[in-house]
């Protein structure tokens, strides 16, 4: 039994180290083939976005949430400014704008400047030390869990044991490649979808939400 | 920061020490009498930078000795300040020292070593200088001031991190020189010993790491058949092209700076030696030749000050038509137009960008035809889009083009767009398929860089593959 074990440990480790031997290229292109990430990267492009969203502000990670009157569901993005000086980690700032889109057509695609005063520089924009490599793979990771579970959160249909995996990995995923200085900028998009998060035993560590 | 509250005088008849501050003599005191008055210029510097308005509480003193005293007070609180600088000031000076380095340290590590302390030397020493940097430097900008350079009033406390930066700087360009020498022998010795062979079929990209540790050992085994030689020679192909165009290794040491090869760093420098030493291979092979002059563009290239890379990729490009702009005009123009943006924070750093409604404007205003291939226009199609590149860098010697920054630096912490100037492809001798870009990035100054188009593409594609095309057919 033991060896049964071992042997399944061992076949576990060698796919995960075969796994890891994949180049940034790779998760980049996997990232890029989700309907997410494609839905993501062309907003800032619409004509409500263009004209409110420098080209060279990063983007965050995208958020579901839901408006329980109209039943409308997508997800909100951050498009924030990122201060660069050589030899020094860059530094993400407050979002300047929040962008709005949707995978079915259920909101209109649209962005909105933020009531946000252009604050303080935050913390860092991407977490310390993080190769190319662990980036992109826990970013594809991501946002493939995001859209596994995001229609989970939608229709607030009862989890299996799969769902509530993936809700874990989303969490692992996001703790390991988001900006760690937008945490409280995340939670106060969409303070719903992060207490439906907790209901199904995960939670972001660090300060408390801002309400 | 305005320096117009410190031209303060304090009314000598009432028996003060004048206060005289100017640009040109900061901080010096002078007696009524006119006997000036001794005291350290860095005291000033830290009363400057941590009281809230130093000058009118100097002034209003009612008395010499009050003034004094007041000096006083604030040297016993400077004190202990400059205590602790000048404890950091030897350790960084000594932890950062090329001294440390031993003779026998191969070249490339010594390089990277010089290159870390130079980044750490003026890192640290601007964070232990603290409490006596004043005025705070102003941020990149064109549009303000001095241009994000550092006070001369800084002097006096970075001098010593000034002096071992340039020391080590100095160092560290002789060692970048002799690294592209060595790199360019090694090719030439190869190039000298493959004369005459017919080759092909093998890419670039597939052989990189065969060949590059070729070129490192200097190996190669002159052999008619092919047989004996090293990986990249194994396979043999009768379309050898007798007029090549220029190699793409740099050929003088003018072209080396205009490169920009370690301007990312020394890992990343040594990256791109090896390409260009690969593509000199390539070329010389008859296996592919470049389309475009990335030389001649990369004799424009500029590093931006803030978010202004679409505005300076223009720039580039109106050079290269022989228009007279300048960086800091074009930007200027750009900020009045509304193409480009700056936005102070509450912390003080300025961020700039440029709406992507505007791309090619400027180009257009100054008389060139372009035609914009927006990220939600048409035609979208990747292979369309790279065609259109293509015949762009074919006919008119580049195109610009809207890249994800992280992408094509290496560096997870941007998602943020970035326009760069492609002035060249790499097209394989064998069946026309492009092996990759040369482009100029005003982001980190470097010039003729080799991309290969797998990594291009997936940056480009970030961005919606973004691209203005450009010729002057319509040039006043």
């Amino acid at each position: 039994m033991r060896q049964q074990k071992n042997s399944r440990f061992l076949f576990l480790a060698l796919l995960l180290s075969l796994g890891a031997c994949k180049n940034s290229g790779y998760w980049m292109d996997r990232l890029d083939k989700t309907q997410l990430s494609q839905a993501e990267n062309k907003l800032r492009f619409e004509s409500s976005c263009s004209h409110v969203i420098p080209e060279e502000f990063s983007r965050s990670i995208p958020i579901p949430f839901k408006i329980k009157k109209g039943g409308e569901t997508g997800f909100k993005v951050l498009f924030y400014p990122v201060v660069m000086e050589s030899g020094i980690p860059s530094m993400a700032a407050s979002p300047l704008v929040e962008g709005i889109f949707s995978l079915d057509g259920s909101v209109a695609d649209h962005c909105i400047t933020t009531a946000e005063e252009k604050g303080q520089v935050l913390r860092r924009a991407a977490p310390a030390g993080i190769s190319m490599v662990s980036y992109y793979r826990g970013k594809s990771f991501l946002y493939e869990n995001l859209e596994k579970i995001a229609p989970l959160y939608f229709s607030g249909a009862p989890l299996n044991d799969k769902n509530l995996k993936n809700i874990q990995t989303f969490v692992q995923e996001f703790k390991l490649v988001s900006e760690p200085g937008l945490w409280a900028n995340y939670y106060r998009l969409s303070p719903e979808f992060w207490k439906w998060i907790k209901q199904n035993g995960q939670s972001l560590p660090g300060p408390p939400p801002l309400q | 920061m305005s320096l117009l509250p410190y031209f303060a005088f304090a009314i000598p008849d009432h028996g003060k020490i004048v206060w005289k501050f100017s640009e040109k003599e900061p901080c010096v005191f002078n007696h009524k009498d006119g006997a000036p008055y001794d005291n350290d210029i860095l005291v000033c510097y830290y009363m400057l930078a941590n009281l809230k308005d130093p000058v009118a509480q100097f002034n209003h003193l009612p008395t010499e000795a009050s003034q004094k005293e007041f000096l006083r007070m604030v040297s016993s609180k400077s004190d202990p300040a400059f205590a602790r600088l000048a404890k950091k000031e030897r350790m960084i000076l000594s932890a950062n020292d090329p001294k440390n380095i031993s003779s026998d340290t191969p070249l490339g590590v010594e390089l990277h070593i010089l290159m870390m302390m130079e980044q750490r030397v003026l890192k640290d020493g601007k964070k232990a200088c603290g409490p006596f940097l004043w005025p705070k430097a102003e941020d990149d900008s064109y549009l303000y001031k001095t241009n994000g350079e550092w006070p001369k009033t800084w002097r006096p406390c970075m001098n010593p991190f000034y002096a071992r930066w340039s020391v080590l700087n100095q160092k560290a360009q002789e060692l970048q020189s002799e690294e592209v020498s060595q790199t360019q022998k090694k090719v030439q010795s190869l190039l000298s010993k493959i004369k005459g062979f017919k080759t092909g079929t093998v890419s670039v990209a597939q052989t990189s790491a065969q060949s590059w540790a070729m070129i490192n050992q200097g190996e190669v085994v002159e052999s008619r058949n092919g047989k004996e030689l090293p990986n990249l020679l194994r396979h043999f192909v009768s379309d050898q092209k007798s007029s090549r165009p220029p190699k793409p290794h740099p050929l003088s040491e003018l072209e080396y700076r205009q490169r920009g090869y370690f301007n990312r760093g020394y890992a990343e420098g040594m990256e791109r030696l090896k390409d260009d030493a690969l593509l000199s291979l390539s070329h010389s092979l008859g296996l592919s030749h470049t389309v475009g002059n990335p030389q001649e563009k990369a004799k424009n290239i500029i590093y931006q000050k803030g978010g202004t890379c679409a505005v300076e990729a223009q720039y580039e490009v109106l050079k290269s038509y022989g228009q007279n702009v300048t960086p800091k005009g074009l930007a200027e123009e750009a900020f009045k137009k509304g193409y480009y943006s700056e936005v102070q924070l509450k912390s003080g750093e300025l961020i700039g960008g440029t709406f992507s409604g505007n791309d090619g404007k400027l180009l257009r205003d100054h008389g060139l035809n372009i035609k914009v291939f927006s990220p939600t226009g048409k035609p979208a199609a990747a292979s369309v889009r790279s065609a259109e590149l293509g015949q762009a860098i074919e006919k008119n010697g580049g195109a610009l083009v809207g890249v994800e920054a992280g992408r094509l630096w290496n560096d997870p912490s941007s998602s943020g767009g970035h326009q760069i100037l492609v002035t060249g492809e790499e097209v394989s001798n064998k069946n026309a398929q492009v092996l990759g870009y040369y482009i100029n990035d005003t982001g980190t100054g470097e010039a003729a860089r080799f991309v290969p188009k797998k990594d291009f593409d997936r940056a480009w594609r970030a961005h919606g593959y973004e691209l203005v095309v450009f010729n002057e057919t319509t040039k006043k």
